[in-house]
């Protein structure tokens, strides 16, 4: 590996190259690989892109893929939420049948801070402190001064829908008061959950618990979090005139403008960002030898999209939070088995 | 039916011990770390920070069975350190990492938006379940005891009982 090329991935038509970092000692003459923060905090940024209720977009610099990695991962399966976990059905005629509509019920994201909330092991019983309660008791009947020949359900019929709104949210001890500003409720009010028809009702009562996307997917706050490497579109060979609109072309708009350069018309990159490295460029024959695609290797593009339960700022900073507990956790295990090796012994 | 019970996957079984170490046979002043109960989130950083410091050898890790919750660490060091001290170091070091990263982000939204990220700063830190960076190095004495390790997250809060 080139020394220039130490944090570029290459993508070249049919493969890609460099994929592994190699900052690591006596990767390079002469290079001194730092170990400790000083070294980290040189190299190290982050910025925000894009901040909205329930999304966030920011770029992690000159950090190792495993930390990115290990960041997306506890943003998916460790960070806990509330979510239902039991059914107990009283009664259901409808067509779904028990199991089918309880999977579709846990599902539903509920707006309930976790915190607030304990976690409840198989063996505890359910209280105020680690359990919600929501009743779902709905009928389907006729529809009252039906035209004739009317055909849509929603008319002909009452309640031939059930929406996640008509969950009744019932507080257990001081959960009234406790939650009197933010009521506990589903994040969206237009879920469908099932259909029916008249004569057909579903009576159950709906446990939540809190719980970890590890666990189970309906307990994991995003809806995405991914990360993406940025693109660099290098321009070894300036390209001009017709091949620089046919270059401009292979990229998505608002990646390569075409500027004009001591009266040439010359391609040039404006936003790599928007890049999907799509390889299209590497297809035409005049563009050979010119242009080189690459990806910066210690440049995540992150982008955390929550169900809406926690804001997605604070799902970041819960994930880093989770991260430097289970280093914590670790240095007390490995001195507790320190000691135990030297007892042992 | 037999299917194991699914809060297996991260509690650890009383009596375990969260990290158990045992000599490699094989290789001169190598240990092989047994991590219960974590998996490739934690297992890649060390892995990568181990093969940062300069006096380690050889380190890699593997899960072995996806129904097995835990991942072996294997780090072997040149015999001017031991592979626990380059571990410990090498935790110590990610935790100030993390500790960066979470100060730069803090300062990061601060400065989008100084109301907002103030709210939602002080909702995330409240919770006793979090502590901030800033309470890391108080808060690894209570480690001290392995039974303390093999309790959850959510245990930290108060245990209430109130029947409804």
């Amino acid at each position: 590996m080139a020394l220039e090329d130490r944090n570029r991935v290459v993508i070249l038509e049919d493969r890609v190259e460099n994929i592994s970092g190699a900052d690591f000692p006596m990767s390079f003459d002469g290079e001194d690989v730092p170990f400790h923060l000083e070294g980290f905090k040189k190299t190290f940024d982050i910025k925000i892109i894009r901040l909205t209720p329930t999304d966030i977009e920011f770029d992690l610099i000159g950090v190792d893929a495993s930390i990115a990695n290990a960041l997306r991962r506890i943003l998916i399966s460790e960070i806990p939420t509330m979510a239902i976990e039991k059914v107990y059905m009283i009664n259901n005629t409808g067509i779904m049948q028990d199991e089918v509509l309880a999977h579709r019920l846990g599902l539903i994201p509920i707006l309930a801070d976790p915190n607030e909330f304990q976690w409840k092991r198989p063996s505890d019983p359910p209280t105020d402190q680690n359990t919600i309660v929501f009743k779902l008791d709905v009928a389907c009947a006729k529809g009252r001064d039906v035209p004739e020949g009317e055909t849509d359900p929603k008319i002909k019929y009452i309640n031939s829908s059930i929406y996640s709104s008509q969950l009744q949210w019932d507080p257990k001890g001081d959960q009234e008061t406790r939650f009197a500003q933010n009521p506990i409720r589903p994040i969206h009010d237009d879920i469908l959950i099932t259909k029916l028809r008249p004569g057909q009702i579903i009576s159950c009562e709906l446990h939540c618990e809190k719980g970890i996307g590890k666990d189970h997917a309906k307990f994991s706050p995003v809806a995405t979090a991914s990360y993406r490497l940025l693109p660099d579109i290098q321009i070894l060979e300036d390209i001009t005139d017709d091949d620089a609109e046919l270059f401009r072309d292979c990229f998505p708009p608002g990646v390569v403008d075409i500027v004009e350069e001591d009266g040439v018309r010359k391609a040039k990159v404006i936003n790599p960002r928007k890049d999907t490295v799509s390889r299209e460029v590497l297809r035409h024959k005049q563009f050979e030898g010119k242009v080189r695609l690459t990806r910066v290797r210690d440049h995540f593009i992150f982008n955390v999209e929550s169900t809406g339960i926690v804001s997605p700022e604070a799902l970041v900073n819960q994930a880093l939070d989770i991260l430097i507990e289970k280093c914590e956790i670790s240095k007390a295990a490995l001195d507790s088995a320190v000691k135990g090796n030297n007892e042992e012994e | 039916m037999n299917a194991p019970e699914r809060f297996e996957m991260f509690l650890l079984p009383d009596g375990a011990r969260k990290i158990e170490i045992t000599k490699d046979p094989k290789m001169p002043n190598c240990l092989l770390f047994k991590i219960q109960r974590e998996d490739h989130t934690i297992a890649n950083i060390l892995r990568y920070k181990l093969l940062k410091h300069p006096q380690v050898l050889f380190s890699a890790y593997r899960a072995p069975h996806p129904l097995e919750y835990y991942v072996e660490l294997k780090v072997q060091t040149t015999s001017r350190t031991t592979p626990i001290n380059v571990m410990l170091e090498a935790i110590q070091s990610l935790m100030l990492e993390y500790g960066n990263i979470r100060s730069a982000f803090d300062n990061e939204l601060f400065r989008l938006e100084p109301t907002a990220a103030d709210g939602s700063r002080r909702a995330a830190r409240a919770p006793s379940t979090y502590g901030g960076f800033g309470s890391i190095d108080a808060s690894v004495s209570e480690f001290g005891i392995s039974s303390d390790i093999s309790s959850t997250r959510g245990d930290r809060a108060d245990d209430v009982d109130i029947d409804f």
